[in-house]
């Protein structure tokens, strides 16, 4: 278990399900301070009701950062999943293909090396490596450090690249206004089941490397039956950057996403 | 899973509510005896993790020792087609009324500070 966010049970307990459905970036409900209602308690002690959502630091800072790329008229994408689904190399095809089209940035986290950000350079668009170390995931505070190096004035579209890792990605918001998940053909068509917590909270499930389903068993009506099951909201597009399969189908998703945040502030359920 | 997070959140909110509450009074509760929570299956949450983290987080402020407790916020889905709202353990795209797959998720993500119990 990660040493950061691991859960350390002390009792016999079950754990419910615990994915997220809703696409919401942390609940804000506030009343103002002071404006609470008191009642009397036991043995002398008071009731002070609060009734408020409880947001993290997390959550407050990401707010902010999306805020902030409203206003500059950026959009954020969070590509999360499994290690080795192909998220460095849909990148690199990426920023190749729209580099006229569309200014692009990106933030890249790995736990070590510049390895991924050196693969990302030399296409015009500014990347930044965040080494997280033993952190298993990327937070706001990663973003937010790192976001003045991986923009410039015309920045349009900025992608992150989180860690590797199905579990932990999934509770940080980072900013972003769209969460991408890789589902790649070599891994189990369950994973959707397996990983409710990311696959519940995504608004486009991409298929990678579908080249290779002529080779392999992998099912793929199951797999999309399973992301159905736990995000019947996700778009679900094939792709292969190998063979360049579905990426026209990919490039259209980001130019959709891409809309003139200046003019129009993102609202959030 | 950013449950000390969520703690040192929690603390910030009981200690606004306890200066909120101090206007008027001489002085600021000194100790929080009970802090109730509202807490769904599909916050994010672990009670477990959570009850860990706040023990480190409040030691030495006035939650210290404060017991922890957790109402429950059901999973909940309503139902466009005829409004009923289907209670259950996991989210389920069925209405449990009208059968109608056309339900969207209206509870069970709560994680919120309810009331705090204070001397």
């Amino acid at each position: 278990m990660c040493g950061t966010c691991g859960c350390t049970p002390k009792t016999e307990h079950q754990h419910s399900d615990e994915s997220k459905h809703e696409h919401s970036h942390g609940e804000s409900h506030s009343h103002e301070p002071g404006h609470s209602h008191v009642h009397a308690g036991q043995g002398g002690s008071r009731l002070i009701e609060v009734r408020q959502s409880i947001l993290s630091e997390n959550d407050r800072l990401a707010a902010q950062i999306r805020h902030a790329f409203d206003h500059m008229g950026i959009t954020c994408i969070n590509i999360m999943s499994s290690p080795g689904s192909g998220k460095t190399t849909l990148l690199r095809k990426t920023l190749e293909a729209l580099a006229q089209e569309i200014p692009m940035g990106v933030i890249v986290g790995d736990q070590k090396t510049e390895i991924d950000s050196e693969r990302l350079r030399g296409t015009g668009a500014p990347v930044v490596q965040i080494e997280t170390g033993e952190l298993c995931h990327l937070d706001a505070t990663h973003i937010n450090g790192a976001v003045k190096k991986a923009i410039t004035e015309t920045t349009r579209l900025l992608f992150i690249e989180n860690i590797g890792n199905l579990i932990c990605p999934a509770s940080f918001d980072l900013g972003e206004h769209a969460r991408v998940a890789l589902f790649s053909v070599t891994e189990g068509e369950e994973k959707p089941l397996k990983y409710p917590s990311l696959y519940s909270r995504v608004d486009l499930v991409v298929m990678t490397k579908v080249d290779l389903v002529p080779v392999l068993d992998f099912d793929m009506a199951t797999a999309k039956r399973n992301i159905g099951q736990v995000c019947p909201s996700a778009k679900v597009i094939d792709v292969s950057a190998k063979s360049g399969q579905g990426l026209e189908e990919w490039y259209g998703f980001l130019r959709e996403s891409t809309v003139d945040r200046s003019h129009h502030h993102h609202h959030h359920p | 899973m950013h449950e000390l997070s969520l703690a040192l959140a929690v603390l910030d909110q009981i200690e606004v509510a306890v200066q909120g509450d101090a206007a008027g009074r001489q002085e600021p509760a000194a100790k929080v005896q009970t802090i109730v929570l509202r807490h769904g299956p599909l916050a994010g949450v672990c009670r477990d993790a959570f009850q860990s983290a706040f023990e480190l987080a409040a030691s030495g402020t006035r939650a210290e020792g404060a017991e922890l407790k957790f109402l429950d916020a059901p999973v909940a889905m309503r139902c466009d087609a005829c409004s009923y709202i289907t209670q259950a353990e996991r989210v389920v795209y069925e209405c449990g009324q009208c059968g109608s797959k056309n339900v969207r998720l209206s509870g069970g993500s709560e994680f919120m500070l309810e009331e705090i119990e204070v001397l």
